[in-house]
């Protein structure tokens, strides 16, 4: 049965391959079980962007709906103001996925591309369930791929099938700050902008984010391994980094320098968090050796709480 | 030639050591490429600011404790041989000392007869003492002061009494020497091998002439080493006169050419005593060539276990 819907989804769209579908109804599933036991309706449990947004305080004028009076403001300028806002518009969702050789890499549970393409699915299916609209970027040196944002299962599967077809590369270096340039470009109306990387040596991408933050909301996304914070003892080894193919041999077992590198590490960690702060972008952080769906819960459960 | 001097058995097989250019080429090049097991690793830049320049080297040592031993170990494959000085077992030689008048010239410090004493005590501390020694004076006529025997005490007492006297009879001093090399090797019933060891400071002027002393010498197999004693243009006062007291030199080598032996001239005390040490080293000791192969490839098995545990105390792995 499963196979003769795959064989008519590939006769349908042949953009749409078993891989992301699986994904994506893995997504959903979990997300339906997370979601349908708690509070009363689907929209309102998990989901990113506003779909309510303020667009305007000002003067009442006869003729408004007096339930709309913001009260405080009223209070405060000794006039009547109203809130006023946009319909119960639709959040467009932007995946800007770093697709660089580091994506590949991955000691714990799965590589770290892997994971990017898992929390890409459950945004999808949050996504798809809103009936909001997905679009993605991929990049590594330059533009690997992407598509607009669009509406509906087909969309999210697109973007999902985008990401396989294009795997991390070897030798290639992420270019996150032309990523979020590009992705300004390309979100015309407000939107959730999800950048997932790893953010090392993702070029200068401070300023690009912050402009991007300025007009959307943006969630930084940060992949993390366990193996790029720490150094184990295994003597002499010849390291490769894969996006640029330098190669550096090393004893690992100095003590000191293993210590260092943990002190570096956690000095990059607590540098690229602070780069997100400046920037006002949300920093979501998921690890290959942690359960990346519970992050992503207490990600939203305290985004949530953060705005009221 | 110094006991280290190499010499090897099978030089032949040397040509083996020509592969080891090939293996150090191999190694370099190897430290160049690109090394194919790396592992991948994604913060390196950040591990490069941390990490020392690499081990340096650290990394190269076991490398080349094994280049070192591999070297020696070719070597020992073409059976290495040194130069050793073994004692020569029974052997006789009769120190032949001139006691002419001349020998009182104070050319050499404090006369000739006096360095002749010290460089001749010299000599027979240097040889081993299973040498035998004779001691023979010529003046007028020759004498035999110690007859070849191996007791010091006679030969040094024989030595101490040595005076200058009269002429130089150099000849009738040789005959004397070959008389009792001949009586002792017919008192042993063997011919031990029996060198002369001839100072002289003059003309012969008495006697029979050297060189038929000398073809005697020959047949018998005995070298004459002669040591000529002077400085040149060298005079003595005697009976108000200055008379020449020059080295026959020609003679003297003509001697020694002719027995197998050596000539050497000596003009102050200093290297006329180092004539005589050098002497008793060659005839007191034979150099015999030993086989070093169980040494040398000892050797390089210590070193390649120096290299084993270098490896895996510095690079945790032996290259």
């Amino acid at each position: 049965m499963r196979h003769l819907s795959a064989v008519a989804a590939v006769a349908d769209d042949p953009v749409v391959v078993p891989g992301a579908d699986r994904l994506l109804r893995g997504a959903d599933l979990w997300l339906a079980r997370r979601v349908d036991g708690h509070g009363p309706g689907r929209h309102r449990s998990i989901r990113l962007g506003e779909g309510l947004e303020l667009a305007d305080i000002r003067e009442y004028t006869p003729g408004d709906d007096v339930r709309t009076i913001d009260w405080n403001v009223t209070a405060r300028t000794g006039r009547p103001h109203v809130r006023v806002y946009d319909a119960d518009r639709d959040v467009t969702v932007l995946v800007v996925a770093d697709r660089s050789a580091s994506m590949g890499f991955g000691t714990a549970n799965a590589t770290k591309d892997r994971l990017a393409r898992e929390l890409v699915a459950a945004v999808a299916a949050m996504v798809v369930r809103r009936g909001d609209r997905i679009g993605g970027l991929l990049f590594d040196e330059e533009r690997a791929g992407g598509m607009r944002a669009a509406s509906g299962r087909r969309a999210a599967l697109r973007l999902l099938h985008a990401m396989e077809a294009a795997p991390p590369k070897d030798r290639t270096a992420a270019r996150m700050d032309l990523a979020l340039t590009d992705a300004g470009r390309m979100a015309k109306r407000r939107s959730v902008v999800l950048a997932i990387s790893d953010w090392i040596d993702a070029g200068a991408w401070e300023e690009p984010l912050r402009l991007l933050a300025y007009r959307h909301e943006v969630i930084a996304a940060e992949i993390r391994d366990p193996r790029e914070d720490t150094l184990p003892d295994v003597g002499t080894v010849v390291l490769e980094d894969p996006e640029t193919g330098r190669q550096l041999e090393v004893d690992t077992g100095i003590a000191g320098l293993r210590e260092a590198f943990e002190t570096a590490a956690a000095q990059q960690r607590a540098a690229r968090a602070a780069s997100f702060a400046r920037a006002r972008a949300s920093h979501l952080i998921v690890s290959t050796d942690r359960d990346w769906r519970a992050d992503l819960i207490k990600y939203l459960t305290l985004r949530k709480k953060g705005r009221r | 030639m110094s006991p280290l001097a190499l010499t090897f058995l099978d030089g032949g097989r040397l040509w083996l050591l020509a592969l080891l250019p090939l293996l150090i080429a191999l190694y370099v090049g190897q430290q160049r490429r690109r090394r194919a097991y790396a592992m991948r690793f994604t913060n390196l830049s950040l591990l490069a600011a941390v990490a020392p320049k690499r081990p340096g080297w650290k990394r190269h040592v076991s490398a080349a404790m094994i280049l070192v031993a591999l070297m020696l170990l070719g070597g020992a494959f073409a059976r290495p041989a040194t130069d050793v000085r073994v004692p020569r077992g029974r052997a006789a030689v009769v120190l032949v000392v001139d006691v002419s008048r001349s020998m009182r010239a104070t050319d050499l410090s404090p006369n000739r007869m006096a360095a002749a004493k010290t460089a001749s005590l010299a000599f027979v501390d240097s040889v081993p003492g299973e040498m035998e020694l004779a001691v023979v004076s010529f003046s007028n006529a020759a004498a035999l002061l110690a007859p070849i025997t191996r007791d010091r005490a006679v030969v040094r007492g024989a030595i101490d009494r040595l005076e200058p006297i009269a002429g130089t009879a150099m000849g009738e001093g040789l005959a004397v020497a070959l008389d009792e090399i001949a009586r002792a090797r017919q008192a042993e019933g063997q011919a031990i091998p029996a060198s002369v060891l001839l100072l002289s400071d003059g003309v012969s002027n008495l006697g029979r002439p050297p060189e038929e002393a000398a073809d005697t010498a020959t047949e018998m197999d005995v070298p004459v080493y002669t040591v000529g004693v002077g400085t040149e243009g060298a005079t003595l006062e005697f009976n108000g006169q200055l008379i020449p007291v020059d080295v026959d030199e020609v003679t003297l080598r003509a001697v020694a050419e002719a027995t197998g032996g050596e000539y050497f001239r000596s003009g102050d005390t200093k290297t006329l005593a180092a004539v005589y040490k050098n002497l008793g080293s060659v005839l007191g000791y034979d150099l015999e060539q030993r086989e070093v192969t169980a040494a040398v490839a000892g050797l390089a098995g210590l070193i390649l276990l120096g290299a084993a545990i270098a490896g895996t105390l510095l690079t945790n792995r032996i290259p």
